[in-house]
């Protein structure tokens, strides 16, 4: 049996019920969102995906429990040892709890490739024309396109990013399909946010609001 | 359950049995994403608690780069007609 620590959170903030395999350790102010898993159990498994997802939505929607999430990967095989964690870094773990009060993250995934506006591969040549031209030519006018569409998304980045506190915003990879930010916004304007977001005239999948994941 | 020791921690353990809910292996498409947005997020940001865990993390960019094969090759597979989507599931 190993302990993966999931989240860090203040500890006079009250206790909610947590799903199964899930514990809260304390120490001082500040407490532990613990998943005690069996050895070698696949994180990809979608009933702990679901008992994860439970437990971050009754602490920090339900309960509005401000949540540092942690990265996958801090396993230890004793309580005391987390315990000697938030002992050692508590100054900076409550300056972050402090700098991410009430605060939430928004998600988005913007589509970065419209396929209606994308020239057909291979196209007839024009007359008088050699078709290795034609294909260059294409080529060029595709690159030109999709080069737009990545202005035409981040414009709009930039403008949603006004209304938020923070963004976290790399360049897409090349060759990328999608074009990935995230908003750190006041839990009480997730809403009107979303409200903007509607006027958007990109395809975007939202995600959240979720703990501040990109923000810590 | 609760557990304490000398060192001045408290630790509650969920009560609620692994067991209680049956296992949902068939999903929406929905809940399919959220699920993978969160295993996304939980691989690839959040902070960072360095230690003892090479072996883990190791495992974990493997499982990373894993979970971007199947995203993209899904999509792919989607948008060429190999698979079809019927009533947000793969038909």
């Amino acid at each position: 049996m190993k302990l993966e620590l999931r989240a860090i959170r203040r500890s006079e903030v009250g206790r909610v019920e947590l799903p199964a395999g899930f514990g809260l350790l304390v120490v001082d102010r500040l407490a532990a969102l613990v998943e005690v898993a069996a050895e070698g159990a696949d994180l990809r498994d979608r009933e702990r995906l679901r008992r994860y997802q439970k437990a971050l939505d009754l602490c920090w929607q339900e309960g509005a429990i401000t949540l540092l999430p942690v990265r996958a990967g801090a396993i230890f095989s004793h309580p005391s040892e987390i315990a000697r964690l938030l002992q050692e870094r508590a100054a900076e773990f409550e300056r972050d709890l402090t700098r991410l009060e009430g605060k939430v993250e928004l998600g988005l995934r913007l589509a970065l490739i419209n396929k209606a506006e994308s020239a057909p591969p291979n196209p007839p040549a024009p007359s008088g024309q050699s078709r290795g031209l034609a294909y260059m030519q294409q080529l060029v006018q595709r690159q030109t396109q999709e080069q737009n569409h990545l202005k035409k998304v981040e414009a709009i980045i930039e403008e949603l990013a006004t209304l938020a506190l923070e963004q976290s915003y790399l360049p897409p990879a090349p060759n990328a399909t999608f074009a990935e930010v995230a908003f750190l916004l006041k839990r009480e304007d997730v809403v009107s946010f979303k409200t903007q977001l509607q006027h958007c005239a990109l395809p975007a999948i939202i995600i959240g609001p979720t703990p501040p994941f990109s923000f810590v | 359950m609760e557990h304490s020791d000398t060192s001045g921690y408290e630790f509650w353990l969920s009560e609620a049995p692994l067991t209680d809910s049956p296992r949902q292996e068939i999903v929406n498409a929905e809940e399919e994403v959220t699920l993978l947005e969160l295993l996304d997020r939980l691989l690839t940001k959040g902070v960072v608690l360095s230690g003892d865990l090479t072996l883990s993390i190791a495992e974990v960019d493997l499982l990373y780069v894993g979970l971007r094969l199947m995203i993209t090759t899904a999509d792919k597979a989607v948008e060429v007609g190999a698979v079809k989507l019927r009533n947000g599931r793969l038909a």
